[in-house]
């Protein structure tokens, strides 16, 4: 018998896939949208110019629609689409190479570094399991009110640390809670509108600050690249989404309740395992509770000083970072195993394509082209953002679908004459609308891994909870942004 | 009269049904078999949780979530859907075997075929989930799909895209051990007037009117052996879900027919695979 054959089955299939990715060769369809998306990129080089668009326009309207066909089809890793955007951009002519390369060093770049480092110190020390089990015990008296519990914490949590983190964080404590509950997976109403109430909690909590999406920070990436400069503050983002976040967690709830009513009616098991799992936790540590004191300091420094005239979020999310080495909360080696450093490949290839399309006049030319289909409606060009971005961050991540439409839709907003604040804030909040497939965000998938709900439980559910949420985000832009804050003036 | 004495019950970490177990007991409670549960935490839904999180999420945190995921599993088919087959199959006096592991659904069932000597596959099925069901084409002994209880009639679909050695036998050992009524029939597919050669391994094309005349030879030849057949001409699959609709039909028997499947030349679900997806009745494919 040779030595494969008596290895136990999972180190088998460890060994397989050991082998399958030491050796990586792109399927035949990742070949074809890889040269169908250099084409595009190629006939953008060799057309003629229209009227009104620039050579260099007209290229960066090609290398747009590469980015976005390798970003929906995902023929390569999305950061090297992001490195190939930098790169075209200089040898096709559009920017000279530095030009391209100083847009990396957006503050949003850095923000994001210093938030991914507190997040890193968060998990490493179990703070965040913590702050949701004293949640969830707070709702363990009734069991639609658990599940309404569940979709508050993890939108609580995702204020402070990734979406994504959150959904794989609350996935082993929910799937414990149903387990003790002997909740059926796939049978059980309370499994299903459990585990979509982590989904959804995520992605909604996502929008609420710059922390728990990733593409808020890119938004406000782009906007302060702009000329003139549009600078948005950790507290201005909070109260320009906070509205839509607590208008949405109750109604999309009710939606879950409604189209998956719970039949469990007695939580006195699932209590018993949260109380376990408190114990488990036993005191808090002294790290753990350092990092609670730098991260209360860190949202204390955004809310009181992250505008221009003080120190900037970048420079106090890095000082966080800092503050967390020093007291020795966190190791190099940490940030390496928890700093997912792609995504700020990601970043910087999503600012320069905003801040190309937007200088080289493409956005402009873009943005008449849909102005003369859509006309100038105010309210019809609210409701087409905001349905153009929901349909496609459904099938693509919702950074890459942020990054493509943010240019088009500030250079609509100047055209129509709004504020781009208003297209960005649009744009931004609809792009963490991810409610309806598998595919759509981490979270979903992490959540659908359950095997508590189908692929057709989370349709159903999301085409409401999206229909819902897109009237929210259209009544909140129409009544409290420009209504109230008048950020189309902006 | 042993028909099925070794039974492997595949669950899948992405659906569960309850109603397999139900009928995997009843079917080792006549049959004095033996049981294997296997449940399989699908490979699909973790690497689309990877491959999701790829640039959001370091290599580490997805090992982590991973192991985590795997560990929920873990727990889910131990405490929950052993604990249930424990409950139904104790009613029959039955102790299953019990296995958990980790792969792709239909590889996982064809590893386990060809690593034991089991007579059928009883599982569930479900469109709404990330399987493909490679399974439908890719064993080589009966596979039982659990659909939602009929009455106690048995429909046994015999045509000329199958030898029809089987069925017929089966079909019948079947029916007199449930004590169930059998309704047999043989379809001549008209859409691919074609028919098996003598050694039954590759189709051979005939005229329609040459394909009735063996119809109604399979028939008579049915007749002489007590058991009633009806000769029916049109589609396979339109026949047979129509039938197994008006019957209500508890379980309905079949082969792996052959029928071509192809959109301008490039393959497409098998025949099998359409007929379980459109209905919602139990299946039996025998191979």
């Amino acid at each position: 018998m040779d030595e494969a054959s008596q290895l136990p089955q999972d180190e088998t299939i460890q060994q397989n896939r050991k082998q399958k990715d030491s050796v990586f060769f792109p399927k035949k369809s990742s070949y074809f949208f890889m040269l169908f998306a250099f084409f595009m990129v190629f006939l953008a080089y060799v057309l003629p110019v229209p009227e009104g668009l620039s050579r260099e326009g007209q290229i960066m309207i090609g290398i747009l629609v590469m980015a976005a066909i390798l970003w929906i089809t995902e023929p390569m890793p999305l950061a090297v689409t992001s490195l190939l955007i930098m790169i075209l951009q200089p040898l096709l002519g559009v920017l000279p190479a530095g030009d391209v390369f100083a847009s990396f060093g957006n503050k949003a770049v850095f923000f994001l570094i210093g938030a991914f480092i507190l997040a890193a110190a968060i998990e490493k020390h179990g703070l965040h399991r913590r702050i949701a089990l004293r949640f969830l015990r707070f709702f363990e008296n009734h069991p639609k009110f658990f599940t309404f519990g569940i979709l508050i914490s993890c939108a609580f949590l995702s204020f402070v640390m990734p979406e994504h983190g959150v959904a794989a964080l609350f996935l082993p404590i929910i799937v414990s809670i149903l387990i003790a509950t002997k909740v059926v997976p796939r049978q059980s109403n309370f499994g299903k509108v459990s585990m979509l109430c982590i989904a959804y909690g995520c992605s909604i909590g996502s929008l609420g600050t710059l922390v728990g999406g990733a593409r808020n920070p890119l938004a406000i990436g782009i906007l302060a690249d702009l000329s003139p400069p549009i600078n948005v503050t950790f507290v201005d983002w909070c109260v320009y989404s906070m509205p839509v976040v607590f208008i949405a967690l109750p109604l999309v709830w009710l939606v879950l309740i409604f189209t998956f009513p719970i039949e469990l009616q007695d939580i006195s098991d699932a209590k018993k395992e949260i109380d376990r799992q408190v114990r488990t936790e036993g005191k808090m540590k002294i790290h753990e509770g350092l990092v609670l004191g730098i991260l209360l300091l860190t949202i204390c420094l955004w809310i009181l000083f992250s505008s221009q005239q003080y120190f900037g979020l970048a420079a106090i999310a890095i000082l966080s970072g800092v503050l967390l080495f020093f007291s020795g909360c966190i190791t190099w080696n940490d940030v390496e195993q928890r700093v997912p450093w792609g995504i700020i490949l990601l970043y910087g290839g999503a600012i320069t394509l905003g801040v190309s399309i937007q200088s080289t006049g493409a956005g402009a030319w873009l943005a008449n082209l849909i102005f003369n289909v859509v006309g100038g409606n105010l309210y019809v060009v609210i409701l087409m953002m905001i349905l153009f971005t929901v349909l496609l961050t459904e099938v693509m991540s919702n950074v890459g679908a942020v990054a493509i439409l943010l240019p088009i839709g500030i250079a609509v907003a100047e055209k129509v004459g709004f504020s781009p604040l208003l297209s960005s804030m649009i744009i931004a909040l609809c792009g963490g609308l991810a409610f309806m497939l598998v595919i759509s965000t981490p979270g979903n998938a992490i959540t659908y891994s359950s095997g508590y709900f189908s692929t057709r439980d989370l349709f159903k559910a999301g085409v409401i909870a999206n229909a819902i949420c897109i009237g929210i985000v259209f009544c909140v832009a129409i009544f409290y942004w420009i209504g109230v804050l008048h950020l189309e003036a902006i | 009269m042993v028909v099925f004495d070794n039974i492997l019950i595949p669950i899948s970490s992405e659906f569960y049904s309850r109603g397999v177990l139900e009928k995997g007991a009843f079917l080792a409670g006549c049959f004095g078999s033996r049981v294997t549960i296997v449940y399989i935490i699908e490979e699909k839904t973790l690497t689309q949780t990877e491959r999701r999180s790829e640039m959001f999420r370091t290599r580490f945190e997805k090992e982590e979530t991973k192991k985590g995921i795997i560990n929920n599993q873990k727990q889910t088919a131990n405490v929950i859907i052993f604990f249930d087959a424990k409950t139904v199959f104790k009613e029959k006096n039955i102790i299953p075997n019990f296995k958990i592991l980790e792969g792709e659904f239909s590889t996982v069932i064809a590893q386990e075929v060809s690593a034991q000597h089991f007579d059928v596959v009883l599982m569930g099925y479900t469109k709404e989930g990330l399987l493909k069901y490679r399974i439908f084409d890719e064993i080589a002994i009966p596979l039982w799909i659990v659909g939602s209880p009929g009455d106690r009639r048995m429909l046994a679909v015999c045509s000329n895209l199958t030898p029809n050695q089987k069925i017929p036998e089966i079909s019948f050992r079947l029916a007199q051990c449930f004590n169930w009524d059998l309704h047999l029939m043989y379809i001549v597919d008209t859409g691919e007037p074609v028919t098996f050669d003598e050694s039954a391994q590759r189709f051979v094309k005939k005229s329609v009117s040459e394909l009735l005349d063996a119809g109604q030879r399979f028939v008579d030849a049915m007749g002489k052996k007590g058991i009633a057949a009806q000769l029916m001409t049109g589609g396979f699959q339109e026949i047979t879900l129509h039938t197994a609709k008006q019957l209500n039909a508890g379980l309905v028997v079949m082969g792996q027919e052959q029928k071509r499947d192809d959109i301008l030349g490039f393959p497409v679900k098998s025949m099998s695979h359409r007929i379980v997806e459109k209905s919602k009745y139990s299946m039996l494919f025998l191979k």
